[in-house]
Order: C-alpha cells, then sequence, then structure tokens
C-alpha cells in the first residue's frame, strides 16, 4: 500500500511509547524479495506494512526458522540500505527511506551507548545531541549524529551547504589534505591548506568518515537541514604500527580532478634521508617523478625536462627567488618552517601563473593555538630553532624560526686547499602570525630572511645574497558559500659579487637586486553543484640589473651600467569545477594575462635581417617614464577531465596553458648564484608553453597503495638559449646575447605508492625526453647549425625509490634509491695541433652523455622514551649519503697539462658521508 | 659565469668531504678529418711558419701533417712569398725587413695535394708597444695536505699600450733555467775503478728549455686605460729543479686583432681552469681561413699576423722557499756490494761515477743514481747559452 508518509509522521506523533512490540514469523525464507516476506508477515502476524515499493525492490530477505524476531529479520535484511523500519502498537510497520521517523521531542540526555569521547565536547554554535528513542535504526550507533542547520531554516529542494574545518585537537592546527568521505554518495571531500572543506548535498542524514594521516578515524552522522558550519577536531593516533585499515576511501589519488600535483606532508618529510640529516624539502621534491637537478650542490629544478627559471617557489605566498643556501646543498627553507608543500607540475589551477613549469607551495604552520612549545636541532652544519604558541588562546598563534651555520670551523677542517681557507655562511630567520577573531575570519602575517656570505680565499671571491620578504593574507567569509583571500606580498632578492680572479686589473663589484610586489585576490564561491574560483592577481616587478663597477686599487676597469627596468604583470582568472555526469568531474579556467614595461629606457633598433649587434643598429629608440616599452598579453586555458572509471579508478586528462614574463641570464649548466633575473622587453617575447597529459589513477585500498601514471607532452615557443659565449656583465644589451627557438618534451611518469603501515614509502619510474632547437632563418639565428639537440636537463631514465620501515615506535629506517641516466654533455670528437699543443674540436651540442648517476642513501632514525609526560622529548637521526660511495659524475671536464688535454671526472661526492643530527621538541613523542 | 666557475672549483672539492676528480676517458665516435691551417706573420725580419696537418679523432689523437702543400703568403702590396716545405707539414720562408710593415694586410694561401684552395681573412701588422716589465711574486698554493703546500714564483707583465693604438695581446714564453747535477764528477768505473786526483765541473753545468703550452690573453677593451697591469703569466713551482739555480723566461708579447684575440681566448678557456661548477657549453671555434672552393667545409687554425716584442728576464735563485732537486742519496755499499752492483752494468753504460768517501784511491766509495753526476741526464746540456747571463 502507498501512503504519504508525511501524514503519518503526524499521526505518529500524537503516540508516545515507552516500549518497542516485536512480532514472530515462520517460515523459510532464501533471498526472497522483500515484498514477498512483508506479505507473508502480513499473513501471518496480521501486520500490515506502509512503504514505497520502488524502495525496496533489490532488497531480498534470508531467513529461516519457527520463530523469526520481525525485528531482526527487518534489521538484518535493511542493514545495507537507507530503509527505516517503525513497528507501532497497532501491528503498523512503517518502512521509511532515508530518514528516521522522529517520535519523540528532541532534547533528551544522550544515550549511554555513545562513548564519552565524544560526548565531551563543546563545539561553540552546534548541537551535538544523540535523539534517545530513535527507533531503532539500521545499525547500532556507533558514532554520534550531527545536526547541521536549523530544521525549520530547511529549504525545500534547495542543497544544504556545509563549511566544515578540520583541526588537530592538540595544537589547533589546521589539517590539510584530510578527507571526509560520504558513504551514501561515495563523493570524498579533502580539506584545503586552511583545513576546511565544502560539502553540498540535498537535506538528509549521511553517514560520514573523516580521515587524516596519522589521526585517528572518526564517523559521524551528520544530519544537513540547512547551511552551517562543522568543526572536526581530530586526535594523534598514537599506534601506528598495526596495520589499521583506513576503510574509507582515499580521497585525493582517485577522485580529485587535480594531475600532476603531488602533495607531501611534514609526516612524510621526516623519514626521508638527506644529507647532513636536514629534513630539506627540496631534496624531498627531487625524489618525485619528474622532478630532476643538474647535480649535486646545485640549486634550481628541472620539472618535466624544463630548465630551472620555470618553476616558482611560494612559502606562504611569499615567492622566493632564490631557494639554495651553500650554493645547493641547502634549500632557503627551515625545515621547521614547511609544514607541507605542493607542487603543480601539469595541471596547474588557474590561480597560479607567472611560470611555465611548476609552482611550489610550502605552507608553514599556523602556530600552537594551545600551549607555547619549541623545538630544534643542531646537525654537523647547522643549528636550528623554533618557538610557537598562542598569543591569545584558541584564537591566535604565532610561530619564530630560525636557522644558521655555524660552517667556517667546518670548512676549516677539510683537505682542500682552497676550501680550507674561505669563509661560508648562512643564516635564516621567519616569523608568522595567526589571527582568527572569529569564525568568518582568518588573518595571517608572515615575515622571511635568508642571508648568505661567502669567500674563496685562494681566489680572491666575495659574494653575498639575501632573500627578504613579508606577506599579509586575510581570508573572509561573506557567505557560507563565499569565501574571499586578498593577499599583499612583497619580496626582494639581492645579491653583490666582487671578483677578483681574473687579474687585479678587472676586478670588479656586481650588485643586483630584484623585488617582487603583488597584490591577490582569490575568490571561491559555491553555486550549487559548481566550484568556481576566480580573481585578480598582479605583479609588479622592480629590477636593477646594478653596475660593474672596478673592485680594488689596481682594477682599471670601465663602469658598466646594466639598468634597471620595471614590469607589471596583472592576471585575471575564473575557473569552475562541475560533475557533469555521477563520475564525470570537468574544471576548466581561463586565465589571461597582461604584461607591460614602463620606461624609462633606451631601446635600440636593429636592421632587419640582420644580426642583433651593434654593428647593425638601425635606430635608437628613446623612452620617457610615461612611456609603454612593450606589452605582451595572451590567455591561459586551464582545463582537465576526471572520469571515474571504476570504484578506486581513475582516468584524467587536462590541457594547460602557461605564459611567464621574466627569465634567468644564465648560460652556465647548473643556476649560479650570480645569475641574473631579466624581464621580457622590446625584443625579447615572453616564452608559453602548452601542455597536454593524461593520467590513470588507481588505489588499491586493501593494501594502501596508490598507483598513478601520467604522460604528458609539452611544447614551449620562444625559450630562451643563449649564444656561445654570451656575457651579462658587459655592455651589450641582452638581445644581442640571445635567440629564442623551440622546446618540446614528453615522458611517461608511473608511481606506486603507500602512506601507511610499517613499510611506507614510494617508487617512481619516468622516461622522458627535452630538446629544443632554435633554427632561425639566418645563420646567425642558429645554434647547434640550427638542429635539435638535447637540452641540459634531458635525462630519459629517472627512477626514484623511498623506502621507510618502521620497526617500533623509537626505531625506523629508511632509504633512498636515484637512478638517472647521465644528462648530455658537448665532448671533443679530434684533436688538432697549433704550435705543438692540442687542441679540441667540439660534437653537437649535447650530443653524448656523462656517465649515469646512482646513489643510495640510509637512515637509522632513534626517538627518546615515549613518556606521555615528559617536558621535552629528542631523538637522533644517523644519515649515511650515498651508502655505495659512487663517485657520480658533476661533469666531465678537459685540462691542458703541457702539451697534452687530459681529461677528469669531476665528482661532488665520492665516499660515503656519514652524519649524525639531533633534534628535540617541548612535549612527548606525539607532540608535534 | 666564468668568473664564479673558475672559483668554484674548489666548492666542489667539496664542501663537504671528498671531492674527487678522476681520470675519465669519453668514448665519442670519430668525425670526418678536417683540415688544420695554423700560422703565423710578425714584424720581426726571419723565418715565417705555417703549418698544415689534419684533425685526428680524440680517442687516438696524433699530428697527421699534410705534405706537399702548395703554401703562399701574400699581401696588399701585391707581393707573394713562397714558403718550403722543411719537415712534414711545417712550411717556412724568409721575408726581410723591407716588406714587414706596419698597416700592410697579410694573409695565406694553401693549396693541398689534393687541389683544394684555402685563404685567410687578411690582417695587418699593429704596432706592438714593449713590455714595461716582467716580474713575479712567490705565491703559496695550498694542497690537499695542509702541511705541504707548493711553493713558486707568479710571473705577471705589465704593458702600457697607450698611443699605440692596439689593445688585444697574446704572451707566448720560453723558459730556459740553469740547473746543477748533485755531484761534481770524479772517480769512475769503466771496469775498474779509477781514481781521479781532482773533480771535474764538465757535467755538473747544465741548462734546459722548454716551451710553454698554454696560453696568455688579455684585452683592455673594457678598461678605462690602454695599461695591461699584473696579468698573470705562469706559475713556476718549486716542484721541479727550475729554480733551483737560475731561471729565465723569455716572453713574446704579440699584439693581435680582435679576431685573433677571440680566438686564442676561447682556445684559452677550453682547457685552462676548467672543472668548475658552473661550466658553460664549450664552443668550437674555427678561425679564419677559409676553403674558396668549399665555402662550408671547416678549416680550423688561425693565421695570425702581429708585431711583437721580446723581453727576457732572469730570476735567481733567491726564494724564501726551498726548492725540491731529485733525490741524490748514497748508496752505503761495502766493497762486496759495490762490485756487485757495478758489474750489473754493461758496457754502454760507462762510465759509471762513484762518490769517493777518503780521498785516497783506497775509497770506500758510495753509489748514487747516474744523473746525480751527469746533469746532461735530467735533460739538459752542458752547453751554455748565448744569451745566459
Amino acid at each position: 500500500m502507498k501512503t504519504p508518509v508525511t501524514i503519518l509522521l503526524l499521526f505518529l506523533a500524537l503516540r508516545v511509547f515507552s516500549q518497542e512490540p516485536d512480532h514472530f514469523i515462520r517460515g523459510s525464507f532464501n533471498a526472497v524479495p522483500l515484498s514477498t516476506f512483508i506479505r507473508e508477515a502480513e499473513q501471518q502476524a496480521g501486520l500490515r506494512f506502509f512503504y514505497r515499493n520502488e524502495w525496496i525492490e533489490n532488497i531480498t530477505v534470508t531467513a529461516q526458522g519457527d520463530s523469526l524476531s520481525l525485528r531482526e529479520v527487518l534489521t538484518g535484511s535493511l542493514k545495507i540500505t537507507d530503509i527505516y523500519y517503525y513497528i507501532d502498537t497497532l501491528n503498523t510497520v512503517i518502512l521509511t527511506k532515508g530518514m528516521v521517523l522522529i517520535t519523540s521531542l528532541a532534547g533528551t540526555v544522550l544515550s549511554d551507548a555513545v562513548s564519552d569521547h565524544f560526548a565531551s565536547k563543546g563545539r561553540n554554535g552546534l548541537v551535538t545531541e544523540t535523539e534517545k528513542s530513535y527507533i531503532e535504526g539500521r545499525k547500532k550507533i556507533k558514532a554520534e549524529t550531527i545536526i547541521i542547520g536549523d530544521l525549520t531554516s530547511m529549504k525545500q529542494g534547495k542543497p544544504v551547504l556545509v563549511r566544515g574545518r578540520m583541526t588537530d585537537k592538540e595544537s589547533g592546527e589546521p589539517l590539510i589534505g584530510a578527507t571526509a568521505y560520504v558513504r551514501e554518495t561515495g563523493q570524498g571531500y579533502a580539506t584545503d591548506f586552511d583545513g576546511q572543506f565544502l560539502i553540498t548535498l540535498p537535506a538528509g542524514t549521511y553517514d560520514v568518515v573523516f580521515n587524516c594521516l596519522g589521526m585517528e578515524e572518526i564517523n559521524y552522522y551528520l544530519t544537513l537541514n540547512a547551511d552551517g558550519p562543522l568543526a572536526i577536531e581530530m586526535n594523534r593516533k598514537l599506534i601506528p604500527l598495526d596495520e589499521v585499515k583506513i576503510t574509507a576511501d582515499r580521497f585525493h589519488n582517485v577522485r580529485g580532478t587535480q594531475m600532476g600535483y603531488e602533495h607531501i606532508t611534514l609526516k612524510t618529510m621526516k623519514e626521508i634521508p638527506v644529507v647532513m640529516g636536514e629534513r630539506d624539502v627540496l631534496k624531498v621534491a627531487q625524489m618525485l617523478p619528474g622532478v630532476q637537478t643538474m647535480g649535486e650542490g646545485t640549486s634550481g629544478f628541472n620539472v618535466r625536462g624544463s630548465a630551472a627559471d620555470q618553476n616558482m617557489f611560494f612559502i606562504n605566498k611569499m615567492p622566493v627567488y632564490n631557494t639554495a643556501h651553500l650554493l645547493g646543498f641547502f634549500s632557503a627553507f627551515n625545515p621547521d618552517l614547511v609544514k607541507d608543500f605542493t607542487l603543480y607540475k601539469s595541471n596547474i589551477p588557474a590561480k597560479y601563473g607567472g611560470r611555465l613549469s611548476s609552482i611550489f607551495i610550502l605552507n608553514s604552520p599556523r602556530g600552537n593555538k594551545k600551549k607555547l612549545t619549541a623545538r630544534g636541532g643542531i646537525s654537523p652544519i647547522t643549528g636550528h630553532l623554533m618557538v610557537e604558541g598562542p598569543l591569545k588562546k584558541e584564537k591566535h598563534s604565532f610561530i619564530l624560526a630560525a636557522r644558521s651555520t655555524y660552517s667556517d670551523w667546518l670548512l676549516s677542517q677539510l683537505d682542500n686547499p682552497g676550501l680550507r681557507n674561505s669563509h661560508a655562511a648562512f643564516y635564516d630567520l621567519a616569523g608568522h602570525l595567526n589571527f582568527e577573531p572569529d569564525e568568518k575570519n582568518t588573518i595571517r602575517i608572515f615575515g622571511y630572511y635568508s642571508h648568505d656570505k661567502f669567500s674563496l680565499s685562494a681566489q680572491n671571491q666575495h659574494f653575498l645574497y639575501d632573500n627578504k620578504g613579508a606577506s599579509a593574507d586575510w581570508k573572509h567569509q561573506w557567505r557560507p558559500n563565499l569565501t574571499s583571500e586578498i593577499a599583499l606580498i612583497a619580496s626582494n632578492y639581492a645579491f653583490q659579487i666582487v671578483d677578483s680572479s681574473e687579474s687585479s686589473t678587472k676586478a670588479y663589484r656586481h650588485q643586483y637586486t630584484i623585488g617582487h610586489y603583488e597584490f591577490r585576490s582569490d575568490f571561491v564561491w559555491i553555486p550549487g553543484r559548481h566550484l568556481v574560483n576566480f580573481g585578480l592577481n598582479s605583479v609588479l616587478y622592480q629590477l636593477d640589473r646594478g653596475t660593474i663597477e672596478p673592485a680594488g686599487l689596481l682594477s682599471t676597469r670601465n663602469i658598466v651600467f646594466l639598468g634597471a627596468e620595471k614590469g607589471l604583470e596583472t592576471a585575471l582568472y575564473l575557473a569552475d569545477e562541475y560533475e557533469l555526469y555521477p563520475g564525470i568531474t570537468l574544471a576548466a579556467g581561463m586565465r589571461y594575462s597582461i604584461y607591460g614595461m614602463p620606461g624609462p629606457s633606451v631601446v635600440y633598433d636593429y636592421y632587419d635581417g640582420s644580426p642583433k649587434d651593434e654593428l647593425y643598429i638601425s635606430d635608437t629608440l628613446r623612452y620617457s617614464g610615461k612611456d609603454i616599452i612593450a606589452t605582451y598579453s595572451g590567455p591561459e586555458l586551464r582545463a582537465s577531465l576526471n572520469i571515474r572509471t571504476g570504484e578506486s579508478s581513475s582516468v584524467k586528462v587536462s590541457y594547460n596553458k602557461t605564459r611567464q614574463y621574466l627569465f634567468m641570464l644564465s648560460n652556465t649548466l647548473a643556476v649560479s648564484p650570480a645569475d641574473q633575473w631579466k624581464l621580457c622587453d622590446y625584443h625579447i617575447r615572453p616564452p608559453h608553453t602548452d601542455q597536454v597529459s593524461v593520467g590513470y589513477y588507481k588505489d588499491f585500498e586493501e593494501k594502501n597503495i596508490n598507483f598513478s601514471s601520467e604522460v604528458y607532452y609539452k611544447k614551449t615557443k620562444d625559450i630562451i638559449e643563449y649564444k656561445d659565449g654570451a656575457s651579462f656583465i658587459s655592455e651589450d644589451p641582452i638581445e644581442t646575447q640571445l635567440l629564442q627557438g623551440d622546446q618540446q618534451a614528453y615522458g611517461v611518469e608511473l608511481m606506486l605508492r603507500k602512506s601507511t603501515g610499517r613499510l611506507s614509502g614510494w617508487l617512481s619510474y619516468c622516461y622522458s625526453s627535452s630538446t629544443i632547437q632554435v633554427d632561425g632563418s639566418n645563420s646567425w639565428d642558429k645554434i647547434n647549425h640550427g638542429l635539435t639537440y638535447p637540452s641540459n636537463y634531458d635525462k630519459p631514465h629517472a627512477v626514484n625509490a623511498v623506502i621507510n620501515y618502521r620497526f617500533s615506535r623509537q626505531l625506523s629506517i629508511g632509504s633512498n634509491v636515484v637512478y638517472n641516466t647521465g644528462r648530455p654533455v658537448t665532448y671533443p670528437v679530434a684533436v688538432f695541433y697549433v704550435n705543438n699543443r692540442e687542441q679540441m674540436y667540439y660534437s653537437k651540442r649535447n650530443e653524448y652523455r656523462i656517465p649515469d648517476y646512482f646513489r643510495m642513501d640510509l637512515a637509522i632514525n632513534v626517538e627518546g622514551n615515549l613518556k606521555a609526560r615528559k617536558l621535552a622529548h629528542s631523538s637522533w637521526m644517523l644519515n649515511v649519503y650515498n651508502l655505495t660511495g659512487r663517485k657520480n659524475a658533476y661533469s666531465v671536464f678537459f685540462e691542458a697539462e703541457g702539451s697534452q688535454i687530459k681529461s677528469y671526472k669531476l665528482s661532488i661526492f665520492g665516499t660515503p658521508l656519514f652524519t649524525i643530527t639531533w633534534n628535540f621538541k617541548f612535549g612527548n613523542y606525539a607532540s608535534d | 659565469m666564468q668568473v664564479i666557475r673558475d672559483g668554484i672549483i674548489f666548492i666542489t672539492l667539496l664542501l663537504l668531504f671528498s671531492g674527487c676528480i678522476d681520470p675519465f676517458t669519453p668514448e665519442v665516435e670519430d668525425i670526418p678529418e678536417m683540415i688544420v691551417i695554423s700560422g703565423r706573420i710578425s714584424d720581426q725580419e726571419g723565418y715565417h711558419y705555417v703549418e698544415v696537418s689534419r684533425s685526428t679523432s680524440y680517442n687516438e689523437p696524433y699530428k697527421q701533417s699534410i705534405q706537399k702543400c702548395t703554401v703562399t703568403i701574400a699581401d696588399d702590396k701585391d707581393n707573394r712569398f713562397e714558403l718550403d716545405e722543411i719537415t712534414p707539414g711545417k712550411y717556412q720562408c724568409w721575408i726581410g725587413k723591407e716588406f714587414l710593415n706596419q698597416g700592410t694586410y697579410y694573409w695565406v694561401e694553401v693549396t693541398t695535394p689534393d687541389g683544394k684552395q684555402y685563404k685567410s681573412d687578411s690582417e695587418t701588422l699593429v704596432p706592438c708597444p714593449p713590455i714595461e716589465s716582467i716580474y713575479y711574486e712567490e705565491k703559496k698554493e695550498d694542497t690537499e695536505n695542509p702541511d705541504k703546500p707548493i711553493y713558486g714564483i707568479q710571473f705577471y707583465v705589465n704593458t702600457d699600450a697607450t698611443g699605440y693604438g692596439s689593445r688585444n695581446f697574446l704572451w707566448s714564453m720560453t723558459e730556459t733555467w740553469e740547473y746543477h747535477s748533485a755531484y761534481m764528477v770524479s772517480d769512475y768505473y769503466d771496469g775498474e775503478i779509477h781514481f781521479m786526483y781532482e773533480y771535474f765541473d764538465s757535467l755538473y753545468y747544465c741548462w734546459s728549455s722548454a716551451n710553454i703550452y698554454d696560453i696568455f690573453t688579455f684585452t683592455t677593451e673594457n678598461l678605462t686605460s690602454a695599461r695591461v697591469t699584473r696579468c698573470p703569466l705562469n706559475f713556476v713551482t718549486n716542484q721541479t729543479n727550475r729554480l733551483s739555480v737560475k731561471y729565465s723566461l723569455l716572453v713574446s708579447q704579440y699584439s693581435i686583432s680582435d679576431n685573433a684575440y677571440n680566438y686564442w681566448n676561447t682556445l684559452q678557456h677550453q682547457s685552462q681552469g676548467t672543472g668548475g661548477f658552473y661550466e658553460t657549453q664549450p664552443a668550437s671555434i674555427t678561425g679564419n681561413i677559409h676553403c674558396t672552393s668549399h665555402p662550408d667545409e671547416t678549416v680550423l687554425g688561425y693565421f695570425m699576423v702581429a708585431s711583437v716584442t721580446q723581453k727576457r728576464v732572469f730570476v735567481p735563485r733567491n726564494y724564501d722557499f726551498v726548492v725540491y732537486t731529485p733525490a741524490c742519496g748514497l748508496y752505503d755499499l761495502n766493497t762486496a756490494g759495490l762490485n756487485e752492483l757495478l758489474k750489473g752494468y754493461r758496457k754502454r753504460d760507462y762510465p759509471i761515477f762513484l762518490v769517493n768517501l777518503s780521498l785516497t784511491e783506497a775509497g770506500p766509495w758510495d753509489f748514487a743514481d747516474q744523473y746525480c753526476f751527469d746533469c746532461r741526464k735530467q735533460g739538459g746540456t752542458v752547453t751554455k747559452p748565448d744569451f745566459w747571463e
């Protein structure tokens, strides 16, 4: 029979029952349809059932006996459905779908069945209650129900928006990359950098599981009535050893539309063995597929076969232009400062731009909101300390972090004569203030300063550089489905060199600075089932290439003014993510960027068909401060499609276009600390890249293994390459030193990853190719005779393995294995004699390769005792870098000895390198 | 950047602990041979040379001369000078003073036996200023062992080119040094021991000469004045016997064109001061000679037209550091041992020199390596060079 359920509701509300009656049925039912059972029950027990046929079409009953309890049979058959039943005392049985009949008034006390663990929380503004006499539902209550929004505010037919936030209960830190999985819809949601997530669902009750790596899983029923907030505090998992089955589906790998995306948290970084026992975020990044470097001790990355200046690094939104300390042996990011980092390699969201290849986003912790704490450590090279705590308990917090070397002492202990008498030092400082005056506002202020100083006394070179900057960010919730984030950012990178190596007459000093001043506004709007991002982003670049001045009394060097320049890069973006069909989500965005370079400046024009050289200047153009010398603009389409191909697998396709308006003057194979940034101008057009990638992802949930594979193809136009012998400190304008050509890169990246359990880590293999062609119409516009050549960072095969094994809470071992093909090199292929001296003639550019690279590292981490109550906790890490002691070739070089040329291989690390690091933190083992 | 590259070779040698440089032979494929024409004409009357050869593979290098070429130096005053082949691949001719004038353009023409013709771009003679001074400074170079640094003398050159119109220089050097053997010759063995009553210095004083192959170039182009001040030349260490008695350096200073400077400077950086951290792409440099019949053919080598001035300096031994000479310990042998040793030598090794420990013909004698007596065995000659002071 079909009866409107609502009438029944009213009808039954008037009845108050203290007993739940049961009835007994006799029979043998073997996977019979429920409707059949119902007819039988109606007959046998004289009951009347009210329900809708379509609800129970697929439900079957299997039971046998003479005295089957109706309650039990119904409970059993309806267990995995969303059908509830209610038996009243008048032999009526009512079936309801998706909701439980309320048969008593709200406001009753918590049932004892609910554990105290959940009961003791008191969240502001939310009501946590369990209805006392639920009709016995389909499940035993194992989690409480949270009601979101008032019943009275419920709007028929309108989906409910839940603004969720997940935090660490102990410190108040937001949990990034945590997930909420709604069983009924099979949909998962992940938290963002603020630990926030949004769920949009029709009104109803849902079974939601909350998960975060390292935290205890929580399960709640959410009853959604109207829009509202939801705050979830999670407890640390203190027993990471035994297999803790994460039964909720892992969100990120399979379900998100994001591809070409890597996200690493602090916990993962802790277990990777690195040089000097420093938890270096950039060294960790190198272990990810698609990320390469030119060699040990070099700064800068090559992501998917691209030059190092095509990547951008942000820490708390502040850009850092030189991410290396001590020429790349350490990164400029104090490990204490990095809570997690995200790397976008292919599908860069529309909100980011300005670089062709990748964006690295580093986030610092917000500061412990509950208590003042500190941590730090000492390694053979550096010491670091971080202090954090609340400014106002539970609301505002701060962090102060500092790191410094005492390397000079260490250098003096070395064999190498050049280094022994040299000086090297660096330090960095950072501070972060986090204000949360209320639910709707978060204000963050961050400041950072890093400084490097290096002197090579043997060669008479002195060198220093620093990165400094600050960001201020205000996040505001205008409406439950509209938030904005407005930020003001300033960053400055400056270096100074005094170089007297060539001869005293040519000794010079060079100071350079680049300032980056940015305004960012990012809006997130969720109208219905769309996730819309839009905003405006504007950067003012001010760089001064400085002056080459004579240094020292004997220097007669001419002063060269390299000039200052400015550029303004503005971008508007709009992106939407929408589920077209169940399992098919489309994210499409358009970023439109506009660049302009204002004067004043003097620009030379050259004759068509002639080389760009001072001999062929046809005109001298003078621009004043009010003129615009050059403008470039263009759309950057960012689109991706996620197709769920199975319960735990998906296929993703993305297309990305990016543009870049500044570049680095660097004709050395590795990024040198003296490399200058330069803006695109009258002659130099901005390079742009089109990238297509296709990926297949699969999660093996039982084993907690994720598999991802991605194929990409990138084409870059107007890539900048330098002529042989290019100089960046002469009077010649830069357009005479470079040529623009095309780059093509493609590859396959495969990765297998296990994030939980005793054994964890990842294994990745990449095959890639990266080639360049500069083939202008005239011979002087060609490099390598116009033939295609491998780029300096083309490494066809790369294998990375990171393996961690945790023996006990106190002891864990980690190992890295890295293998890649040697980078391309230009070798001499012929020898000839001039005045009886051997000279070399070289092959085509990058025709050969240096020997392959292989390295294995090992780290043993021993934690202090596991007492819960202690003031401070310490740990030791023994680290062996390059365990096999392989002398990996950094370069092959040729030196004349007498009349002959001898060739040598240069390696950086020739023997295994042992270091011991000691780290401490206030609190106990589990504190962060 | 080159400057950082040069310096930071040390950084690579490991900031951290053990960096290494190991000999390594790259495997490369052979490429077709290329012709190399290299020569020079200066403003000095005398023989001028041109060499013609072919390049060989990197893995098996040797000098492959091309013989029987027709080589002619020509100038823009319609003079032509034919060169004669004196040794395989080396062609010379005598050019008198009257033909070597500042402002005249010269070039070379070569026809190889297979009929191909080559011609260099013309260059002119530009007056070369005299070398103002060559001087040296004692210098210490640290090595991996902090207790054993290397000492030596670093030469520098000063030249004032103001008014000469030349701004690029190339220096080539020849070094000559005097050294002595450890012991003067006296008693000797040629089947029997001969007792001599005195010492002879006939094999004691020696002189050795060598070319310095490194290339040194300098340009005053970006400087405020046309002066070369303290440009480093070669470094002579105390690890050989060069500085043991007296050392002399003959420096030839060439005033070269911009093109020639570019050529030599590129060659200099190809193989001197390499092995740094920030290497750039190496560049092949082809020089100023072209094949007239096949303009696309690569021709290596350079025909340089440059005025030259010379200066010689002498450096007597007067250093604060020790100069190492070959070890010349005496082998303490009793008569039986000595006889055994001497019988091991053959006639062609005679005479074998010995040191008489007493002043009598009874001996005893000690043995030392023969180069300790005969200074010629270290590569020199007992003939004193004409220029020697």
